[in-house]
């Protein structure tokens, strides 16, 4: 039996992928399906995978709902010479660029910041760098810190111990010690090496007199469980061809399809559907074909991203919640925090081997992380010493300038002097939030099935502007301490927004807040929201972690709790 | 594809956009045969009708400088398509990747000497202590 359901997340052949029954049907055949799902969860990313293994470890009949399919590990291009051309387009984090049939488009007409994500079993870690950051213990408590924003429901001690079993769980690489976090349980597995970009930047670092350490990163530095070791490839972001990187279509759907879960790939969930007695009894789906099904459940969790997560609500309106299902606090979509990202590359002498993995980052700094506020600003950012990849990089946005700029000699000269010799300090800059900052849906725009697409509004504030400002100067500091003989700054990118947070944000007033500090709606006491949507705060760190460990958290206290969870 | 004079019109334009400079080839030297372009079309298709598209739009060439500035002046988007295919195919010859140093996204797993070969850089930072914010 446990053979049919693994089978089960195997895709068909090309010419049957439209086609979503098949791995339904499979299932039903292995004599497992669940008419009636205990728990459905729409989503099959990092929160979703999450919620889907211990729901189903501890015995709960899980059934998951995911639009986009199982990537297989021929399918990226990380291994292959043309590896840059398909970063532009195939595996080009930006749904609106790829316009796959499992992505829906994006209306980013009215943003600064393009929205980031990957839809697949996995999710965006699917292509995410894998940074592996806890926040601060100061992360949850900005309102009584800062006075701004609002604190969290729950603090970092709270939360620690899921971070460390999701530490476990992903096959994370650090060096416990960072002066920048109180003590923390060790990783499981030993720092990846900083390479030379990483004792580059640290010795500018330390001739500023200034904070660095070896990056925590879900990349296992040795084989664990199952997964090789990082093969330093370099291509994390277009999908780890060595199966090593830890995302979570590896790292947790074996192990939830063993202890039963149903995955059903293909399914565009259109609406969660309620009963007479206001609880959410299940959701409308769409498979490949374009036919509808409906899904019955006890009890709903929405693991489907900051910009997907209220897309849904607000599309699952209906007579009793005109509004959108969850939103008597109006609240869902607002305060969208996104992450915006500036960076300096610095471009130096000596030969780097500036196209060597991981992708994602060598060493990270929290120096100017807390609030100065003779700086101008409250809050601060992370910084992250990344490669810069291979010699195509950046050519395809040219267009305009004086050709003799891009093009003729100075087409060779910029590659002499970015290739192999360069790296960049990036900056995750902690946006507050902000009501005004939302997800809508649009009045025109649809997806492949029909189905309302969101829109995006958003726009950076004072504060935000002048904090990117402020670590740019620094930046700028620690490439010139660092040796590097030219610069180039990025003030912001506008493809950056892959960390989608708050548009569903939780708290203790129903009035404003959309969920409980257990992820549970205050309106539909049986629906769930475990994925960015709920946080309260950004932060200035890549949000993964957090998202895992905030699902752990919540699916621990259902459990702890079953007797007496609210369902249909 | 491109057919022949869609190619001649396209290499012609690719090569002044990459000419040879020091030991770098030109465009045409380093995709004689277009394998490099066709492959570049071939797995971004989505190129292929811009592409024939922007060339039909590409005036008679005496003088490529000329009819190159002109359509950087009042067609931008045609000079960055035609450079977006010409350099995404020129990177994947592999003389050209060989004379720039480039290996490649290749295989190289940390060995056991990389583990923590920065002990000495590490110390100031563990020496100047704590810096998270109590709360």
């Amino acid at each position: 039996m446990i053979d049919s359901i693994i089978t089960a997340i195997v895709e068909p052949p090309d010419n049957e992928r439209r086609s979503s029954t098949r791995i339904f049907l499979k299932q039903r055949e292995a004599n497992i399906s669940r008419e009636h799902a205990d728990v459905l969860i729409i989503g099959a990313g990092a929160s979703g995978a999450v919620a889907a293994k211990h729901l189903a470890q501890a015995g709960v009949g899980v059934v998951c709902l995911e639009q986009g399919r199982k990537v297989e590990p021929e399918e990226f291009y990380g291994d292959k010479p043309e590896w840059e051309v398909m970063s532009q387009r195939r595996w080009h984090p930006n749904p609106n660029v790829r316009g796959l049939e499992n992505d829906y488009p994006i209306d980013t007409s009215e943003s600064d910041v393009n929205p980031l994500m990957y839809n697949a079993v996995g999710g965006s870690t699917v292509l995410y760098a894998a940074h592996w950051q806890r926040f601060m213990p100061s992360d949850f408590r900005v309102r009584s810190l800062d006075g701004v924003a609002d604190d969290w429901p729950f603090s970092y001690e709270d939360l620690e111990p899921f971070y460390d079993i999701m530490d476990v769980e992903m096959g994370v690489s650090g060096l416990v010690g960072d002066p920048a976090y109180p003590p923390m349980t060790p990783p499981p597995l030993p720092p990846m090496p900083i390479g030379p970009i990483g004792k580059l930047a640290a010795k500018g670092m330390n001739a500023l007199g200034w904070h660095w350490w070896p990056a925590p990163q879900a990349i296992p530095s040795r084989p664990y469980r199952g997964r090789g070791q990082c093969t330093r490839r370099g291509s994390c972001m277009q999908g780890c061809p060595e199966q090593a990187k830890g995302s979570t279509d590896l790292t947790h759907w074996p192990d939830a399809i063993r202890h039963g879960a149903e995955l059903i790939t293909g399914a565009r969930v259109r609406k969660i559907t309620t009963n007479s007695r206001g609880r959410a009894d299940g959701a409308v789906w769409i498979d490949r074909d374009g036919r509808e099904h409906h899904q019955p459940a006890r009890t709903v969790i929405v693991c489907a991203n900051g910009v997907g997560t209220p897309r849904l609500l607000l599309n699952s309106a209906d007579a009793e919640h005109p509004d959108g299902l969850a939103n008597a606090s109006g609240l869902v979509g607002g305060n969208l925090m996104m992450h915006p990202y500036a960076a300096v590359v610095g471009y130096f002498d000596e030969p780097l081997q500036s196209w060597m993995g991981p992708a994602g980052q060598a060493i990270h700094s929290m120096q100017f992380y807390e609030t100065d506020e003779s700086r101008g600003f409250v809050r601060g950012a992370k910084w992250n010493a990344m490669p810069t990849g291979g010699p195509l990089g950046m050519r395809a946005v040219h267009g305009g300038g004086p050709l003799e700029s891009a093009w003729g000699e100075s087409f060779h000269r910029g590659t002499e002097r970015r290739l192999g010799r360069s790296f960049e300090w990036g900056i995750i800059a902690e946006d507050l939030p902000d009501p005004a900052n939302r997800v809508v849906l649009d009045p025109d725009l649809k997806d492949s099935d029909g189905v309302a697409a969101p829109k995006i509004i958003y726009k950076n504030s004072e504060n935000t502007e002048n904090l990117i400002a402020f670590h740019l100067e620094r930046q700028k500091e620690a490439m010139a301490a660092a040796g590097a003989k030219d610069i180039s700054l990025t003030t912001l990118m506008r493809d950056c927004g892959w960390h989608l947070m708050g548009s569903c944000r939780m708290g203790t007033d129903p009035e404003r807040s959309v969920v409980d500090q257990w992820c549970r709606s205050h309106d539909v006491p049986n629906l769930y929201i475990m994925d960015g949507s709920v946080f309260v705060t950004s932060s200035g760190f890549n949000p993964t972690a957090t998202i895992c460990a905030v699902a752990l958290r919540a699916v621990n206290h259902m459990l702890e709790n079953r007797g007496s969870v609210e369902v249909a | 594809m491109l057919d022949d004079k869609e190619r001649a019109t396209f290499c012609a334009i690719a090569d002044y956009l990459i000419p040879a400079y020091e030991d770098m080839p030109a465009f045409s030297q380093a995709d004689t045969q277009g394998v490099h372009t066709d492959r570049v079309l071939d797995l971004r298709p989505e190129l292929q009708d811009s592409l024939t598209a922007a060339l039909a739009l590409v005036p008679p060439i005496d003088a490529i400088s000329e009819v190159a500035e002109h359509l950087n002046r009042e067609q931008p988007e045609i000079i960055g398509l035609i450079g977006l295919v010409a350099s995404s195919a020129y990177y994947l010859n592999p003389d050209v990747r060989r004379r720039l140093g480039y290996p490649g996204q290749v295989q190289r797993p940390p060995g056991d000497d990389e583990a923590y070969d920065y002990e000495d850089l590490l110390q100031p930072v563990i020496d100047r202590g704590p810096i998270f914010r109590p709360v």
